[in-house]
């Protein structure tokens, strides 16, 4: 909120990174999963000397490298970009106390992609001892990255004894970080025998593609298993409040928790009843079937998680809005302006301007006039006096939402200004 | 210097000394400089040749295929090694990051299409998509997106170093152009990549010829001493148009009126003499192999210097933002070691690797 501000018009910013986080994960955990299963298969396919198994395995790392190294990596880079846009505050919070992961992460990285490169690139140009050996060291580091990651990612929902300690173990095993962990080495798994399925179809259809199918099944299995359990293990780990934003009949969150539990249960007869009861169901359809429900589970998941954050950016610490918690007693005291700076630059000086610059300070980062989250209909024709009364009450805050903070003129100036919003909206429009 | 709102610092304090974290920046900005100059000025470079080739078998072509076999490892530790220098200064000049790369955020997220469409024209061109041999079309798309990039990058890098431009570019984002220094320092980087990655060509052109003599390496030598010379060349007269259009304080210190300034100034001002009278006597380039190799290490302590010049002028620029070395710190002394541990190892897996690939390709000749 000190920093110019970045608004995307419509979907808001959190969509932004959400489009980019999306695309990036899927890549990510493929890139994880996908090569323990390639190097894992061409491991066996060289013991047994099965040439459609190595041959399945190459297939595979070629698609897998030039899908991670460009669009993984540089979609990577995408959300470090977006959210440094839109959560400054946040981003530059999570660095000084992070910044020795992010590095640590980062020699990981070259690690991963110095040995993609040689993997692809050597494939039946040097012994099969050292290919392999390139391979495991390609699968160890995407490994470590989300072993470092993870720890970030889970502090920003549980920071956990962080919050009295500031200590950067205790912020990086966190209350959610084991339970992560396992939920997203399933993930892993699970994305890897999908899209193995999917190449398997290319495959001339025989014994010993059925045989690699059944192999497969047992890679989505698995993965269904360690990411059901890491998610119970997860669900009960979280703090209270977002838990409230998740169970409750009539939660914000239920219905995309329910829909990611289905997703799985789904997955797993599917690959049940398909790898080994029917395998002559197996087909194109199945595999594009296994990998849409992954996906769903999955972004369920980080749906859910990222949800039920709020009204947090970093859980007890910063506001989504980007105000800290410690900052709120001075900012009520001494106005949000003096913090949010730059909110009137541009602006137009007029009757509204004032609680237009105490919208784009606090309200904006999550509120769009009209499409996402729109303020617009939800304040139609009401008076300012209802709505400052309205607001003055919104200082506590309700569940996901920050609290209102500002000085009383600062709040009447918004009550004026969404007013004048509202009279659009029942106006002649 | 009128600073109308600078944000507040981040209260967190630096996980160790910012010394250390000052030359983990310089040092991996370094690094990355080195690939994005062989990976920029490698797609201009072959760009112009392709389009001057007249036939596929011309040697302007055969550059093109060598660079493609090339590129996808450049471009791509271009990234990751992009990746440390971009953590680094945020955490140290975060204040001012944040602020400018907002300002002009949606050209900052167009780096990242610009590079994904750069690098995949680099694998169109070599996995021979629509012309059999490739087509320099591809690697002209991967050149324009990559000097785009290189524009975008200078623009933020210019607006970070001067929030009084801040309120003028919020207005309207064309603001973002309007600063003397912004085509003068663009094109010593772009100039400093053609340069570096002429170098690089003439080295590996060498070094191949060494083991298998072929005409095309003495073509590409040549060549590459060539953009190499004629960049270096432009680039002093460009390095003086950069320093007379910084801010007047800034200059009167890098030419006398500081000492520290001054001296950096004028040691990478004599190493850009040196590499200019070296790369001058370079004239059968594919019979000079010492004094190539000795070339480009000059080369290289240069860029060093240069990006310790760089440092020290943006020093100049934030002073009013108080001094780095002032910033609250508590070190975390076990994540600190613990980084230092792991670069160590990750860089020697790195070496292994390479090295067994490189062992085991020589054995079979």
């Amino acid at each position: 909120m000190d920093y110019p501000l970045f608004l995307v018009p419509h979907i808001g910013g959190s969509w932004l990174i959400g489009a980019v986080a999306i695309f990036h994960v899927i890549i990510a955990h493929f890139a994880i999963g996908g090569g323990l299963l390639t190097v894992a298969t061409e491991q066996i396919g060289a013991r047994r000397g099965n040439a459609l198994w190595l041959e399945f395995a190459r297939k595979h790392a070629v698609f897998l490298v030039l899908l991670s190294s460009v669009l993984g990596a540089l979609s990577g880079v995408a959300i470090w970009f977006t959210v440094g846009l839109v959560h400054p505050a946040a981003v530059a919070s999570l660095i000084r106390n992070f910044v020795w992961g992010w590095a640590i992460e980062w020699v990981f990285f070259i690690v991963e992609m110095a040995a993609a490169l040689l993997y692809v690139g050597t494939w039946d140009r040097v012994s099969r001892r050292t290919h392999l050996a390139i391979g495991w060291i390609y699968f160890v580091a995407a490994y470590l990255s989300l072993v470092i990651i993870n720890g970030i990612v889970t502090f920003m929902l549980t920071p956990g004894r962080w919050l009295e300690t500031r200590a950067f173990w205790d912020g990086f095993f966190n209350p959610t970080y084991w339970p992560s962990l396992i939920l997203r080495s399933g993930i892993a798994l699970m994305l890897a025998g999908a899209y193995g399925w999917l190449v398997a179809t290319r495959l001339p259809r025989d014994g010993e593609r059925a045989e690699l199918v059944r192999y497969l099944t047992l890679w989505g299995i698995a993965g269904v298993s360690v990411a059901g359990a890491g998610f119970a293990w997860w669900a009960g780990n979280i703090p209270a409040e977002a838990r409230a934003l998740i169970f409750p009949a009539g939660a914000l969150l239920r219905t995309t928790y329910a829909l990611g539990l289905v997703a799985l249960g789904v997955l797993a007869a599917l690959l049940v009843v398909v790898g080994f009861l029917a395998p002559r169901a197996f087909g194109v359809a199945a595999g594009i079937l296994a990998i849409v429900l992954t996906g769903t589970y999955f972004g369920a998941y980080e749906r859910v998680r990222e949800g039920s954050r709020k009204p947090y950016i970093i859980h007890g610490y910063m506001y989504s809005n980007g105000i800290r918690v410690d900052e709120v007693d001075r900012l009520n005291r001494d106005g949000v302006l003096t913090k949010a700076r730059w909110a009137g630059v541009g602006l137009a000086v007029g009757p509204t301007s004032l609680g237009q610059q105490v919208f784009r300070a606090q309200c904006q980062m999550c509120h769009n006039l009209d499409g996402y989250l729109a303020i617009r209909p939800l304040v139609a024709g009401q008076d300012a006096e209802g709505l400052a009364a309205f607001l003055e009450a919104l200082r506590a805050g309700r569940p996901g939402m920050p609290p209102i903070v500002g000085t009383e003129k600062e709040i009447e100036g918004l009550a004026a200004y969404l007013a004048s919003l509202g009279e659009t909206a029942g106006g002649v429009k | 210097m009128n600073i109308p709102a600078i944000p507040a610092l981040d209260p967190t304090p630096l996980p160790a000394p910012a010394w250390l974290f000052q030359v983990l920046l310089l040092v991996t900005f370094f690094i990355h400089i080195l690939f994005l100059n062989v990976t920029l000025g490698g797609a201009v470079i072959g760009t112009v040749h392709g389009l001057l080739a007249k036939s596929q078998e011309a040697p302007g072509r055969r550059l093109g295929r060598l660079l493609v076999s090339l590129l996808p490892a450049s471009v791509s530790f271009t990234v990751t090694t992009g990746v440390a220098p971009l953590l680094f200064i945020q955490l140290l000049y975060g204040q001012v990051f944040y602020g400018a790369t907002v300002l002009v955020g949606w050209l900052w997220l167009a780096i990242i299409p610009l590079i994904v469409v750069g690098y995949y024209s680099v694998y169109l061109y070599k996995f021979e998509v629509g012309t059999p041999g490739g087509r320099t079309l591809w690697l002209g798309v991967a050149g324009i997106c990559f000097v785009a990039v290189a524009l975008v990058q200078v623009l933020v890098n210019v607006l970070q170093l001067t929030p009084p431009r801040w309120e003028a570019v919020a207005m309207a984002v064309g603001a973002v152009f309007r600063d003397p220094t912004i085509l003068p320092r663009y094109l010593h980087f772009v100039l400093g990549s053609l340069a570096l990655a002429g170098m690089f060509l003439a080295v590996v052109a060498v070094e191949r010829a060494h083991r298998t003599p072929d005409p095309f390496f003495a073509w590409l030598a040549r060549r590459g001493v060539f953009w190499a010379l004629a960049a270096t060349g432009l680039q002093m007269a460009d390095g003086f148009w950069f320093l007379f259009s910084l801010p007047r304080d800034l200059l009167i210190a890098l030419v006398g009126g500081q000492a520290m300034p001054t001296v950096h100034l004028a040691i990478g001002m004599m190493l850009g003499f040196l590499v200019l009278i070296l790369l001058s006597g370079l004239r059968e380039p594919e019979r000079q192999r010492t004094v190539l190799r000795l070339t480009a290490g000059v080369l290289g302590v240069t860029v060093f210097a240069m990006i310790g010049l760089r440092d020290v002028v943006r020093a100049m620029y934030l002073s009013p933002l108080g001094r780095l070395r002032e910033l609250p710190q508590t070190t975390q002394a076990d994540v600190t070691m613990l980084f230092l541990v792991v670069f160590v190892l990750g860089l020697a897996t790195v070496a292994w690797m390479v090295r067994s690939v490189l062992r085991e390709r020589r054995a079979q000749g």
